[in-house]
């Protein structure tokens, strides 16, 4: 049993153009810190600075398997669906709507905390437009919540005392009222 | 993005999830002002972080190039109509048009102001703050009974104000430094307002032009009129009266609700006893008063000619533009913006009084057919389009008590298509428009 299913795709049948493309397209691997590796297609590997700066400033190979140590692997599935969507829609002349849809699948099925997980993610890697819709996404989401939820998304630890917050409060007291408290 | 990775690394991490501020500034930017009102008590940093000059810089940023986009952020001068069965008079106040939405606010400390009873003129809208001038004819307690002069008769405010964060405060009386009796002939007050957010984003600047009969004794037949200057500036909390004068000569009136602000240069138009008509300017950061010519075709006052004395001059293109309705081309009336040009090399030269006289070039740019808005009263622009109410607008903006709901419309020139932005704004009237962006600088 000598035919060996060769994935190698310059001895695919297919000769068509858009496979010859696919050949010559070069890959790059990441490893996130969780262990797993990714194989990045270059045009969308290149959308993400800080891979770009590792690959380029140095003219490293592509052989080798660029670490990434403060990023998880579900953050990664994410920012490359993101990226590869952005680079499909750049060739789009009128993506808006497209783009739009494709934005409010892509935060539906994470929580708040994932979400900022993926900013500080996005920041990270470098990558501006995505970071910058992530940003508006949080924003969004936390709106119109209340000072004990926004505390405790953040991390952050009320330092005032009872006299002193209600002494912030008391600079805008109507700030406090009349929030749609959306179930999340 | 260009930061580099060093840079990434320098930032400084706050807690638990260890966001960097940078991050924290950039979510927290894009938050509306009531939910910043909100976090500022979640901690101390974050409280002054929200203070600081440099996050309301970054807020206004944002929310300036949101409202950039295809819905207008508008601030409209407009009074509500009372109910039915209270037999109210309308109330003045303004109404504020977001994501097509209308909302009716009534005016800080004066929410009872009515139509009938006070005036109230929208000078301008600048990073977030509204200033208006109220005259209030109703609510005022007197103090003097004895004067004779106009003060003494209604409350004169000057108001500055922020709706998003609602903080106003009424700024301090301005005094004249002119003879009784030319104070009590002084008319045609004007006001102006800008941000002047060289080194601190919360400096503001106010002008009040006034003018009175000549200074010059001998100068019986009140040949000359002059407009002076005094400006309000933020941090010094006081007025200060401007050096420059203007000396107009053969003034016959000034039309004070054509005056408009733009790019920081307050103009307005005026005419002479001859019928000649001139547009006069004052600049707010150079405080200087100059005396700017018209075309031709357009500088001498014909009686019937409505927009030359309540018509506002507006703006195309960031330039001052002239509208007036142009009857030549085979009878149909047109609509056409006369645009000054603002290049340097326009010609200027002093008269002898020491003021500026310009002569820039004015080109006819838009014409719109007269008939397309036959109906529909202008009432403003908003970058390339212009803003309608579905009723033409009155001349004694709001003197009617009807309720009969308006639309609001956007006309496209370039494309002559209307797009209708607010549908049956019940009980409101759209006197006059400025665009609005929602911030947090304070008053």
């Amino acid at each position: 049993m000598s035919t060996s299913t060769d994935n190698n795709a310059s001895i695919t049948q297919e000769s068509g153009p858009s496979a010859a493309v696919q050949d010559i397209q070069k890959k790059i691997v990441v490893r996130t810190a969780d262990g797993e590796v990714f194989n990045l297609k270059e045009e969308v590997a290149m959308e993400i600075d800080i891979i770009k700066t590792f690959f380029q400033e140095d003219s490293i190979s592509y052989e080798t398997v660029m670490p990434l140590p403060n990023v998880e692997g579900w953050e990664m599935v994410k920012v490359i669906e993101y990226c590869t969507k952005h680079v499909e829609l750049k060739h789009k002349v009128d993506g808006y709507k497209e783009r739009k849809a494709f934005q409010a699948l892509f935060v539906q099925n994470l929580s708040t905390k994932s979400l900022l997980a993926l900013t500080n993610t996005a920041n990270y890697l470098e990558v501006k437009y995505l970071l910058d819709f992530l940003c508006q996404a949080v924003s969004e989401q936390i709106k119109n919540k209340d000072v004990d939820y926004v505390r405790e998304l953040f991390g952050v630890e009320n330092d005032f005392n009872d006299e002193e917050y209600e002494q912030v409060k008391a600079e805008a007291p109507w700030a406090h009222e009349n929030l749609n408290n959306d179930l999340h | 993005m260009e930061t580099s990775r060093s840079q990434v690394v320098e930032l400084s991490y706050t807690l638990a999830l260890g966001i960097p501020e940078n991050i924290l500034v950039e979510i927290l930017s894009k938050l509306p002002v009531k939910s910043l009102l909100r976090f500022l008590c979640v901690s101390q940093e974050w409280h002054a972080l929200t203070k600081s000059s440099y996050f309301i810089a970054r807020h206004l940023v944002h929310h300036s190039s949101c409202s950039d986009q295809i819905r207008p952020c508008l601030l409209f001068l407009s009074s509500l109509a009372g109910n039915f069965e209270d037999d109210c008079k309308p109330r003045l106040g303004f109404s504020l048009l977001r994501d097509e939405e209308i909302t009716f606010l009534g005016l800080p400390s004066l929410p009872n102001l009515t139509i009938k009873t006070a005036a109230l003129k929208l000078v301008g809208s600048s990073n977030g703050l509204v200033f208006c001038h109220v005259i209030d004819t109703e609510n005022w307690t007197s103090t003097t009974e004895e004067k004779h002069d106009i003060a003494s008769r209604f409350r004169e405010l000057l108001l500055v104000w922020n709706p998003a964060t609602q903080q106003f405060r009424c700024l301090p009386e301005p005094k004249n430094n002119i003879s009784l009796e030319q104070e009590e002939e002084a008319t045609s007050v004007l006001f102006a307002f800008d941000c002047v957010h060289d080194h601190d984003i919360s400096e503001y600047k106010l002008v009040r032009v006034f003018s009175h009969g000549s200074d010059d004794p001998t100068d019986h037949g009140k040949e000359v009129t002059t407009f002076e200057a005094q400006v309000f500036i933020r941090s010094t909390n006081s007025w200060r009266q401007v050096k420059d004068k203007l000396a107009f000569p053969s003034y016959k009136s000034c039309f004070e609700s054509t005056a408009t602000t733009l790019n920081g240069v307050l103009y307005w138009k005026v005419v002479q006893k001859s019928d000649e008509c001139y547009v006069l300017s004052f600049s707010l950061h150079e405080e200087v008063f100059s005396i700017i010519q018209l075309p031709i075709c357009i500088r001498y006052l014909n009686r019937d000619d409505y927009n030359w004395t309540t018509v506002p001059l507006y703006s195309w293109k960031d330039s001052p533009a002239i509208v007036v309705t142009d009857y030549s081309a085979n009878g149909n009336p047109n609509i056409v913006f006369w645009v000054m040009s603002t290049n340097e090399e326009s010609k200027s030269n002093t008269n002898e009084s020491g003021t500026q006289m310009r002569t820039p070039t004015w080109v006819q740019q838009v014409r719109l057919k007269y008939s397309v808005l036959d109906g529909f009263g202008m009432i403003g622009r908003w970058k390339d389009q212009f803003l309608f109410t579905s009723k033409k607008t009155n001349e004694a903006a709001g003197a009617t008590d009807d309720i009969e709901p308006e639309d609001l419309f956007l006309y496209d020139p370039r494309s002559d298509t209307k797009r209708k932005i607010v549908k049956h704004a019940v009980r409101i009237k759209f006197i006059q428009v400025e665009n609005y962006v929602e911030s947090l600088l304070p008053v």
